[in-house]
């Protein structure tokens, strides 16, 4: 079982869950703010109404401001049960602000925020605080306009707000109410649909697990665009598993193939020998036997070359390198062999510093066989034991880019025009098999460039000889 | 040593006022420390008061108490003045309900706790869980049945109005009731019969004609029935009133069937109190069972709690006004203030005066 960290389901959960949380605080603010206005709302119409009752019995009685304060105005603030109520009236005829009656310590609005409130004869509402209580105000305003009393009279009522806040407090509560529900359907809701939306994994999940273990066919389950990524991805990973399982089988059964002959052969020259009694036919066996061995074991070191080089071209780890000097170290690398061979081994350079994005390590290989090919196979009637390497500029191509070449050339007898492509496929069938060996070499160097970006092209030449030339996209500079 | 102490502390605190009377804590070997003084101001009769006080420091005999008998405007005037000082009585229990909930209104009240016990309390009688109603008394028409025959008897003010009206050589100077200048539950009846009838204007009017005699409290217009110097009394406080009228046939008395007013006293503990936990305790006792039981019993005040029984409680009083008339229940809310205006006041003052003085003019 895999480590897993986290759920997504929980995950998508709990991100639209927070969604809602804050969703439905936000809505909670505002039915509270709202709540707290229609409170408002509701029991200021209260308190104008006790105010304008009250101001109805301000009269003016022989040149004389009389107040009585009617029962029914303080009756209809008693419908606030449990608030306090206050009020008072202020005379300001000769603008001395004089208290008539009621209370004198009650907290009043300035003048100009008096005359700056709308409507401008309107009721003005305010909230205080008096004797550490919060209360809401009303003041109402009137001009006497009779003979003798002319000014501005000014009517306070007050009252406290517990009501205001006990009918704020309920209706919030049944906002909260909603918005929990709200909050809790939601939140199933998510539950659900969290669950739902990940549902084409688990049918993607189902296919992978009713499959047979060879079975590296692409996934078809039909998937939403957002996974289709993903299963792409393992379509293209399994496509890779399956090519490396078809190369592997493959090898397998050249390398079978290519083993199972040398060695009955083997066996067969040692059957005879063990049977013959004359020492010169005896010798004679030995040697056949060692040539056998011989080959036999250049057989299994190219295969096992091979499938090294095969891995490697899966796992080319391409950086900038300098042609010219990778060549170079190569064929330091390689002299003692062309030395042992007589063979005479040169390097000549036209095309100067050239720079490459490739794997050293492919390139030295590629040069290596290429090289090891024209020793061994290039010296048999050559016009003279030489192998050349060159690095030059070719032509510019179609794209108007001239390509990097690599040339390794001999002087030997050359390839038959009709195997010269036939050769780069892997273990080249027939005649070519018998003069020149497994053939293996190339079909490595075919795979290489191939993964490297290049192309191999085999020429002979027109004195004799091959001409095996490596091209490459130089880097751009 | 514990007498000597005691002694210091009752001098102190009756050094305050006369009319103050001390119960020691009766836990006689208490530690001295352990006593605590509970102070209350009340405007109800000490000797009615006194089964309560007695039964409540049977309950916490740690507990002394100082109980400070006022009429309804002193006790109102003298704790405004103790609260500017800063400190107060533990409880103040009134009749005049307008005073108590202006003083409540004023913000001179601590909250009380009511637990599930005061579920039964009706919801007029109490206000912001600071000022509570504890009984249910009823202002009635008191007469002396020997001077009176029962056919005479006004049932209602109308009756009454026409009686004074019809007879006023008869009833001068021989009908009493509050002086609403002076009386802080006269005024409080006054100031409701004006706000309920139209009758008021006229009934003052008559009287005015009659010179009535203006009291400051029930049990003197009550002891003045008994003694034969009045015919009635309007507006007789009517728990005072069936105490005595129980054992005395000089005095009988009437709900008149037109309303009855019906009054609750009021008590509440003030946020400046010396001993605010003694307020609440005895606060507790008057809402009781147990004290509004008493209530009835002893104190004849008419206790509020539905289940107290006797013939003196919510529900006997229920019982006996079913085939009179309406009982107008005073409530407990700011709307008592009105009369308790300064203009409103002084105008009704003024009125109530020039009224009473025609008298002389017709004398």
């Amino acid at each position: 079982m895999l480590m897993h960290r986290g759920s997504l389901r929980i995950r998508l959960a709990l991100m639209l869950g927070l969604v809602l949380l804050c969703g439905g605080g936000l809505l909670l603010l505002l039915a509270h703010n709202f709540a707290g206005q229609a409170a408002d709302k509701a029991y200021d119409r209260l308190l104008e109404s006790a105010a304008l009752t009250a101001m109805e019995n301000l009269t003016v009685r022989e040149q004389q401001l009389s107040f009585e304060l009617p029962y029914a105005s303080l009756a209809t603030l008693s419908l606030a049960k449990n608030d306090r109520v206050v009020y008072s009236l202020i005379d300001d005829l000769q603008h001395t602000q004089k208290v008539l009656t009621g209370y004198a310590d009650t907290p009043w609005p300035t003048l100009a925020e008096m005359q700056a409130r709308q409507p401008p004869s309107g009721p003005y509402f305010y909230s205080a605080d008096y004797q550490q209580e919060s209360f809401r105000f009303v003041v109402l305003e009137r001009e006497l306009l009779e003979s003798g009393v002319q000014g501005k009279v000014w009517l306070q009522m007050g009252q406290s707000e517990l009501a205001r806040q006990e009918l704020a407090g309920d209706l919030t509560l049944k906002a909260l109410l909603g918005i929990v529900g709200l909050i809790l359907l939601g939140g199933v809701f998510v539950w659900l649909a969290a669950g739902r939306s990940l549902r084409p994994l688990l049918a993607v999940e189902a296919e992978l697990l009713q499959r047979k273990p060879t079975e590296l066919k692409p996934l078809t389950t039909r998937v939403p665009q957002e996974i289709s990524h993903l299963v792409e991805a393992i379509n293209r990973f399994m496509g890779r598993l399956q090519r490396n399982q078809d190369r592997n089988h493959a090898f397998i059964a050249e390398a079978a193939h290519q083993l199972r002959t040398p060695l009955a052969s083997l066996q067969a020259q040692a059957e005879l020998g063990s049977e013959t009694t004359a020492l010169a036919e005896f010798r004679d066996r030995s040697q056949r036997i060692l040539r056998n061995a011989q080959e036999t074991n250049n057989r299994i070191n190219q295969l096992l070359n091979y499938a090294t080089l095969a891995h490697r071209a899966d796992v080319l780890i391409p950086e900038s390198v300098d042609l010219a000097a990778v060549v170079a170290a190569c064929l330091g690398d390689m002299g003692s062999l062309a030395l042992r061979e007589r063979v005479e081994l040169s390097f000549d350079n036209q095309a100067g510093d050239v720079r490459l994005t490739a794997d050293t390590e492919a390139l030295c290989e590629l040069l290596r066989n290429l090289v090891d090919n024209a020793l061994k196979y290039g010296q048999n009637g050559a016009a003279k034991r030489a192998v050349h390497v060159s690095l030059f500029l070719s032509v510019a191509n179609v794209d108007g880019q001239p390509q990097v070449v690599l040339q390794v050339r001999d002087y030997g007898p050359g390839l038959p025009v009709e195997l010269l492509t036939e050769v780069t496929r892997r273990f080249g069938r027939g005649e070519f098999r018998q003069s020149v060996g497994s053939g293996l070499g190339l079909a490595i160097v075919e795979q290489l460039i191939h993964a490297m970006g290049g192309r191999l092209v085999l020429e002979n030449g027109v004195q004799g000889g091959l001409k095996a030339r490596l091209l490459f996209a130089p880097e751009p500079s | 040593m514990q007498q000597i102490i005691m002694g210091i502390w009752l001098g102190l605190v009756c050094s305050a006022s006369a009319l103050a009377a001390f119960y020691p804590a009766v836990q006689a070997d208490a530690e001295p420390d352990s006593i605590r003084p509970l102070q209350i101001f009340s405007s109800t009769d000490e000797q009615v008061m006194l089964p309560l006080l007695q039964d409540f420091q049977q309950q916490y005999p740690t507990i002394a108490i100082e109980y400070v008998d006022l009429n309804s405007v002193p006790l109102f005037e003298r704790f405004l003045a103790e609260a500017a000082e800063g400190q107060t009585a533990d409880l103040l229990i009134s009749s005049a309900m307008d005073l108590q909930i202006k003083l409540v209104n004023d913000g001179y009240a601590a909250t009380h706790e009511m637990g599930a016990e005061l579920a039964w309390l009706p919801e007029w009688a109490q206000w912001r869980s600071e000022a509570f109603g504890f009984t249910y008394e009823p202002a009635v028409l008191a007469y002396n049945p020997q001077l009176l025959s029962a056919d005479e008897v006004p049932q209602s003010r109308f009756e009454l109005i026409e009686l004074l009206r019809q007879q006023q050589p008869r009833f001068r100077g021989r009908v009493g009731t509050y002086d609403i200048t002076r009386s802080g539950l006269g005024y409080l009846f006054a100031s409701q019969d004006a706000q309920q009838a139209s009758t008021w204007g006229r009934l003052t009017e008559n009287l005015s004609r009659v010179s009535a005699r203006l009291y400051e409290n029930t049990s003197s217009m009550l002891q003045a029935i008994q003694s034969g110097e009045l015919l009635l009394a309007y507006n007789v406080l009517g728990s005072y009133a069936f105490t005595h009228a129980q054992d005395n046939a000089q005095l009988a008395l009437i709900l008149p069937t037109d309303y009855t007013l019906v009054m609750s006293r009021i008590a509440f503990v003030p946020k400046q109190a010396r001993q605010r936990e003694n307020g609440h305790l005895f606060l507790n006792y008057l809402l009781s069972r147990r004290g509004q039981q008493l209530l009835a019993d002893s104190a004849h005040l008419y206790p509020l709690h539905p289940d107290t029984k006797g013939q003196a409680t919510y529900s006997g009083l229920q019982q006996s006004v079913k085939d009179r008339g309406p009982l107008k229940q005073i409530k407990l809310e700011p709307a008592l203030l009105t009369y308790q205006d300064y203009l409103k006041k002084k105008h009704f003052f003024e009125e109530w005066n020039e009224i009473m003085s025609w008298r002389n003019d017709t004398e």
